[in-house]
């Protein structure tokens, strides 16, 4: 029943949260959609309160991750046209409205000096003749979501051939009426004029209509990292398998160039760098082809890479890489892009003499673009838009240092734990938020060597996370399991109850404070500790197996009754709380009862010894007719001798030979028991002399406490 | 295989791409992960999430298989001219029945601006249909308006699931659409389905069909839908759209540097205003980190003219939202662009050339913007919409606390415009801070109770919406006596006064989830709360909501009969007289994640 150190359990709905979001971003970050494709959304109002959908015929439901809409009449045809602004391509449409003369319109721009020139928050009213009630328009500046429209305010008028009003309520609190405003026309509203001025716009444009798919992406790919990025320590083999460590400090650039044997981009790519040889040796760069020939793939194997490169009399040093070197590299790349897709070969990577990543270029490289970003290598820590963004703009920030808790977490657990403390090593001096996520990254490390057993190295880490966070119940936490495992139990209830006092419903750390009030044999605070785990984890099957266990250990068989069964409740499966739970039933003298939960058991885990032992006493020598049952009990005593043939084993398999009336074979079993036994154990030596005379007068063995 | 000699170098790798998938990268990476495993949260199936068979709520189970047979049912209308009834084998109880499914009697309850809207009297009566040959007959008379088209398009939506003895009942939105010659037609039905409950492994029976809404919309137009693309047209000779806006984020997340600020999400917005002065509205498109932000002017022809880098509005930095203002009251329009991690205010020179006068920090994590003279002292001043504060540590978001009511996200900033590009947080002084740590996405000014001065309505994700009163340029959060609490996952916000009674009504985005309507109408869902409680997770997933303003400072919810609630996953909703017609219409931008699988979560 001990606990293993770990991260705590989804305990509170916080956690269960947060841990959903994490695996709902991991999926997305590996290409997963969600809600995705679905149909933007139109409805028509048919008269005030009622809507009528018509999205399909809208022509407006594209599948796009719509955004942001901008209404308009761009063509100037007197009806709103419509830009949407959308997360997949084309990130932006402009839809013409072809109502196209079916209802007339009219729009109004306003004018102030006395209020905010442009009046907007100003409301137009209007009346046209033929339309029930108001219009009302207000002037909004930013609506919907991360969207602005028109400033000109739009009317429809259906069949109305007069405007009999046109008001406007400025926001200085005065209504002023304008006249002089017909259909189908646009005019300025100037405050203080009461005169609508008719614009005479440029005329409506004609443009051609056609559906823009989005554009499509190819796999080749110039990346030009904003931060350097700090590379984990690499080694390469040589071509007759000698690990060298990979070393960037002789070379102003390295381009560590991943490529396979029958792969023919890659081959014409190391052409072009062989031919461009004296180029890259004068821009002080050196590239460093990796083959992955073999390595998870039988189409060809390191001979071959061998081969090619002799073929191609390859100017510079060349070798095979490793699974282990693939794997830092992959989550190197996916701490760059926030979408994981995994890199083809060739890719190359442009590396500094620091081991800093500049750039990976996915698919072959032009010598002309390497020579380029090679020309300005960064000379600091800190990030330059100019060389990253693939379109030239204007900034007014750099982009940041850049943070290595993720990074440490990832290598941490693809099990580079060295690499992982190295990226958390270079994580001091990191702003606020940084600093507490290397902090969680530190727990887990610790978490990592509590796992293998270096307990020192584990209080370590998380002594060294508390410093940088000290509110983290987590690293108390998991302190407090390293004494307990350790026994020191001062120490482990000290750091347990610290976790409890920062999260008071941390059900895990209830659940250890418990385990280590056991040790400090305080029973009654441990009984404590159980219940507070239970109370915000009614539920958990093993709390309750626990309790249960202390219970009877306190002599409260009651109780231990109560929670065995609750836990079987949560959690059926569990063969030792089956078990638990018959020990106690026959504690009580309730067999009966027992009889279903040692069946599961043995159903659930058919050599479970301790439960088969109980049933076969109750199959053989139970003192309840009913619950006997010899030819099982022979065959379960049969069953168990083939494993185990011991003086015990042997007398039981005596007591299912008589209940099946086979006394003679009852009593050689007997004998060859008293014989094995010895002089070793008194008590059982007098249990076989008793159930020998009972088979000796044809009488079956009745067990008292079954 | 072989790796073609004369391929162009993108076809070959991204045919060697494919090869990769199973030699350079995963072995090697799945390896190492085999190697150690941490417990808890580091550990990972996607199957257990997305798999209802998984998850222990089998009407889930059963209405993916519900879900299944419907589609194939409806898909016969792919081909309205190919109908069989072979389609139906393995899909109708024995016992199956039904009405008509295109009731009888559909009269037009709505004509303007050219689009016809019909309902029926009644949705009862009519003919009864019985079996596979019953069925087709239905459904070819649902499907008789599309005789002259060649093809037509039918989608499902199935919200809602209800168990009884043996049998169970789906309801599900179906909706087909067609080109015909002269315009276009949807067909909307809400159709309440009967099932057997089959035994464990086999799909369930259609046992009836009841129908429960049924209207058809056409629009008449030799265009053939009320709008038309003209994107390549007005942009279509600009480098950049060809180079940029092109491409949907996706392409960008794989071959850029995350550190340049690039937001997976992508939520880019836009701003419309006449930036040059000469009379034609122009287009200022946000874009996301690395990428710079576009302006394009429009051409006395209607076409467009990336002028992003000579206006000094190329910015690269992850952009939101934008806005055209006249911040200085000089007859031009001055743009705000929230790019991260600060406002930027720029000054135009009347011929849209910008010049930066300010910058100031407005929180972290901002999104909407809007202006508004609130206090009446003649300059625009703005409200700033910010979703979390840094002080957070999570990747994504912090908990929502509580879920349907939280109130630990972002604070949002009112900008006191001071003249001279100088601005201050009168957030406090405006009594704005009232409520205001919510997880806002957008807000709107508008004087819904028609006192003379701007109030603003604030739409929150996860829980209560503000509706600030303004009281003289003070504010008070009123939006639970007004009953416009909406308790949702606010992400729009819209103002319009839909039924001409001179009193704003408001339209809210929230999010549809037919999985979530579903699995929140469950006896099983939450058995240990409450029925209010468990009401307020049943609004969380039902979508958006109109409420019309009872012109006393109440408002009145009327999305289910206003028939509006099924916008989907909605980020911006906007009011727009689309059709002429003198009554508001509403635009629905929805639609969340689409990436490279095509399984969706």
């Amino acid at each position: 029943m001990s606990q293993s150190p770990e991260e705590e359990r989804s305990v509170t709905s916080q956690d269960r949260f947060r841990r959903s979001i994490r695996d709902l971003n991991k999926m997305l970050r590996n290409g997963s959609s969600l809600s995705g494709r679905e149909r933007n959304r139109c409805f028509l109002n048919t008269g005030g309160t009622r809507f009528a959908n018509i999205s399909s015929i809208s022509g407006l439901d594209y599948p796009d991750d719509a955004r942001a809409v901008g209404l308009v009449d761009w063509d100037g045809d007197g009806d709103l046209d419509m830009w949407l602004v959308n997360r997949t391509g084309p990130q932006a449409r402009l839809m013409r409205n072809n109502t196209d003369g079916q209802g007339r319109y009219v729009s109004f721009r306003l004018r102030s000096d006395k209020v905010n020139r442009d009046g907007i928050g100003a409301r137009v009213q209007l009346t046209a003749e033929g339309i029930d009630g108001i219009q009302t328009r207000t002037l909004h500046a930013g609506d919907g979501f991360a969207s602005q429209t028109s400033k000109w305010l739009h009317f429809g008028l259906g069949d109305a051939g007069k405007i009999t009003s046109v008001r406007v309520w400025w926001p200085d609190g005065q209504w002023e009426e304008f006249s002089g405003a017909g259909v189908d026309a646009r005019y300025l509203l100037v405050q203080g004029s009461g005169k609508a001025q008719r614009q005479t716009p440029r005329g409506a444009v004609s443009l051609a209509a056609k559906t823009v798919p989005a554009a499509k992406s190819s796999d080749q790919a110039r990346t030009h990292l904003a931060t350097p990025l700090q590379l984990p320590a690499l080694s390469w083999k040589t071509h007759d398998n000698k690990e060298q460590a990979l070393d960037f400090s002789a070379y102003k650039g390295t381009l560590v160039n991943l490529w396979a044997s029958w792969c023919q981009p890659c081959l014409k790519e190391l052409a072009a760098f062989t031919k461009g040889k004296d180029q890259l040796q004068a821009a002080g760069l050196t590239v460093l082809p990796l083959s992955v020939d073999g390595l998870g793939d039988k189409r060809s194997d390191q001979a071959s890479a061998l081969r090619t490169m002799k073929r191609l009399r390859f100017p510079f040093q060349h070798g095979l890489a490793t699974t282990e070197l693939l794997g830092k590299l992959e989550i190197a790349a996916q701490e760059v892009y926030p979408m994981n897709l995994s890199l083809p070969v060739p890719t190359s990577l442009l590396v500094d003499r620091r081991g800093q990543l500049v750039a990976i270029y996915k698919g072959p490289v032009e010598l002309d673009t390497l020579l380029a970003d090679a020309s300005k290598l960064l000379k600091g820590n800190t990030g330059d838009y100019a060389a990253a963004a693939p379109l030239s703009g204007r900034a007014y920030t750099r982009p940041g240092r850049r943070a290595y808790a993720k990074l440490a977490q990832e290598m941490l657990r693809a099990g580079f734990r060295d690499d992982a403390m190295a990226y958390l090593d270079r994580m001091s001096g990191m702003p606020g938020g940084e600093s507490v996520k290397s902090a969680d990254v530190l727990v887990n490390t610790g978490i990592s060597f509590a796992k293998t057993g270096e307990w020192d190295k584990a209080e370590a880490q998380f002594r060294r996370s508390l410093k940088l966070n000290p509110d983290q119940e987590k690293a108390y936490y998991n302190l407090g399991l390293v004494y307990k495992d350790k026994k020191e139990w001062d120490s482990a209830e000290q750091h347990l109850r610290k976790a409890l006092e920062l999260q008071p419903d941390y059900t895990q750390a209830w659940f250890g404070l418990a385990e280590v009030l056991i040790g400090k044999k305080d029973r009654n605070g441990a009984l404590a500790a159980y219940r507070k785990a239970l109370e915000f984890d009614p539920f958990n099957g093993r709390f309750h197996n626990s309790l249960a266990i202390a219970l009877a250990g306190g002599g409260d068989m009651d109780g231990a009754v109560d929670h065995f069964e609750k836990s079987i409740r949560y959690r059926p499966d569990s063969v030792r709380t089956r078990f638990n739970l018959s020990r106690a039933y026959i504690q009580q003298g309730r067999v009966a009862d027992a009889v279903p939960h040692l069946d599961a058991a043995l159903k659930l885990q058919p050599d479970m010894a301790p439960a088969r032992r109980e049933l076969i006493w109750i199959l053989a020598a139970s003192r309840n007719a009913d619950l006997r049952n010899g030819t099982r009990a022979l065959e379960l005593a049969e069953a168990q001798i083939k494993q185990t043939r011991n003086p015990l084993t042997l007398q039981q398999l005596a007591a299912a030979q008589a209940e099946t009336g086979r006394f003679d074979a009852a009593l050689a079993t007997t004998e060859e028991a008293i014989r094995l036994a010895g002089n070793k154990d008194p008590r059982i030596i007098s249990q076989l002399r008793y159930t020998q005379k009972r088979y000796q007068n044809q009488q079956p063995f009745r067990h008292p406490k079954y | 295989m072989e790796v073609s000699k004369t391929g162009t170098p993108e076809k070959t790798v991204a045919r060697i791409l494919v090869f990769c998938l199973a030699s350079l990268l995963f072995s090697p990476v799945l390896a190492f992960q085999n190697t150690e495993k941490l417990p808890g949260a580091l550990d990972f199936d996607p199957k257990s999430i997305d798999n209802p068979h998984a998850d222990g709520w089998n009407t889930e189970v059963l209405s993916e298989d519900a879900k299944k047979q419907l589609k194939k049912l409806v898909h016969i209308l792919d081909h309205p001219n190919a109908m069989k009834a072979d389609v139906f084998k393995g899909l109708l109880d024995p016992e199956f029945s039904t009405g008509p499914v295109r009731p009888d009697g559909l009269e037009n309850v709505y004509e303007g601006g050219g689009i016809v809207v019909r309902r029926p009297k009644s949705l009862n009566g009519g003919q009864t249909y019985k079996g596979a040959e019953g069925l087709l007959q239905a459904m070819k008379a649902l499907a008789a308006p599309y005789a002259t088209a060649p093809e037509a398009r039918a989608a499902v939506k199935l919200f809602r699931i209800k168990m009884e003895d043996g049998s169970f009942t789906t309801k599900s939105y179906v909706e087909t659409h067609a080109d015909l010659d002269d315009g276009s037609l949807q067909q909307n039905a809400l159709w309440r389905c009967r099932w057997r409950v089959p035994q464990p492994g086999k799909k369930p029976k259609l046992m009836g069909i009841s129908l429960e809404a049924y209207e058809e919309t056409r629009v008449t137009n030799p265009k053939g839908m009320l709008f038309s693309e003209v994107t390549e047209a007005v942009l279509g000779a600009n480098p950049s759209f060809k180079q940029q806006i092109a491409y949907g984020v996706n392409h960008w997340l794989t071959r850029l540097d995350g550190m340049l600020g690039l937001d997976f999400n992508a939520y880019q917005g836009l701003a419309v205003g006449d930036a040059n002065g000469d009379g034609l509205d122009d287009v200022y498109i946000c874009q996301n980190g690395g990428l710079p932000n576009r302006l394009y002017l429009q051409n006395p022809d209607g076409t467009a003219t990336d002028v992003s880098e000579r206006a000094g509005v190329d910015w690269l930095e992850l952009t939101r939202s934008a806005l055209f203002l006249d911040l200085d009251n000089d007859g031009d329009q001055d743009l705000v662009v929230a790019a991260k991690p600060q406002l930027l205010f720029l000054e135009n020179d009347g011929r849209a050339r910008f010049t930066l006068r300010n910058r100031i920090s407005a929180g972290d994590d901002v999104y909407s913007i809007t202006a508004a003279d609130y206090d009446k002292d003649r300059d625009l001043d703005l409200y700033i919409c910010n979703y979390r504060d840094q002080n957070d540590l999570s990747d994504v978001i912090p908990t929502p606390i509580p879920y349907h009511n939280a109130n630990n996200g972002g604070r949002n900033r009112l900008l006191n415009n001071l003249g001279n590009w100088k601005f201050e947080d009168g957030t406090a002084a405006a009594g704005l801070d009232e409520q205001n740590t919510r997880f806002t996405f957008a807000a709107s000014w508008e004087d819904f109770d028609n006192d003379g001065d701007l109030d603003l309505y604030v739409a929150n994700d996860f829980g209560h919406n503000n509706l600030y009163r303004n009281d003289g340029g003070r504010f008070r959060d009123i939006a639970p006596e007004a009953g416009l609490t909406d308790s949702s996952f606010g992400m729009g916000v819209t103002w319009a006064d839909v039924n001409r009674d001179g009193h704003m009504d408001v339209y809210v985005s929230n999010m549809f989830s037919a999985a979530g309507s579903r699995v929140t109408t469950q006896e099983k869902f939450k058995p240990n709360q409450n029925q209010a409680s468990r009401a307020r997770y049943q609004r969380l997933a039902k979508g958006n909501s109109l409420f019309l303003n009872n012109g006393d400072g109440s408002f009145k919810d009327i999305s289910d009969e206003a028939a509006v609630t099924m916008g989907r996953w909605s980020w911006s909703s906007n009011f727009a007289d689309l059709n002429n017609d003198g009554w508001e219409d509403i635009m629905v931008a929805n639609g969340y994640i689409t990436s490279y699988l095509t399984a969706d979560l």
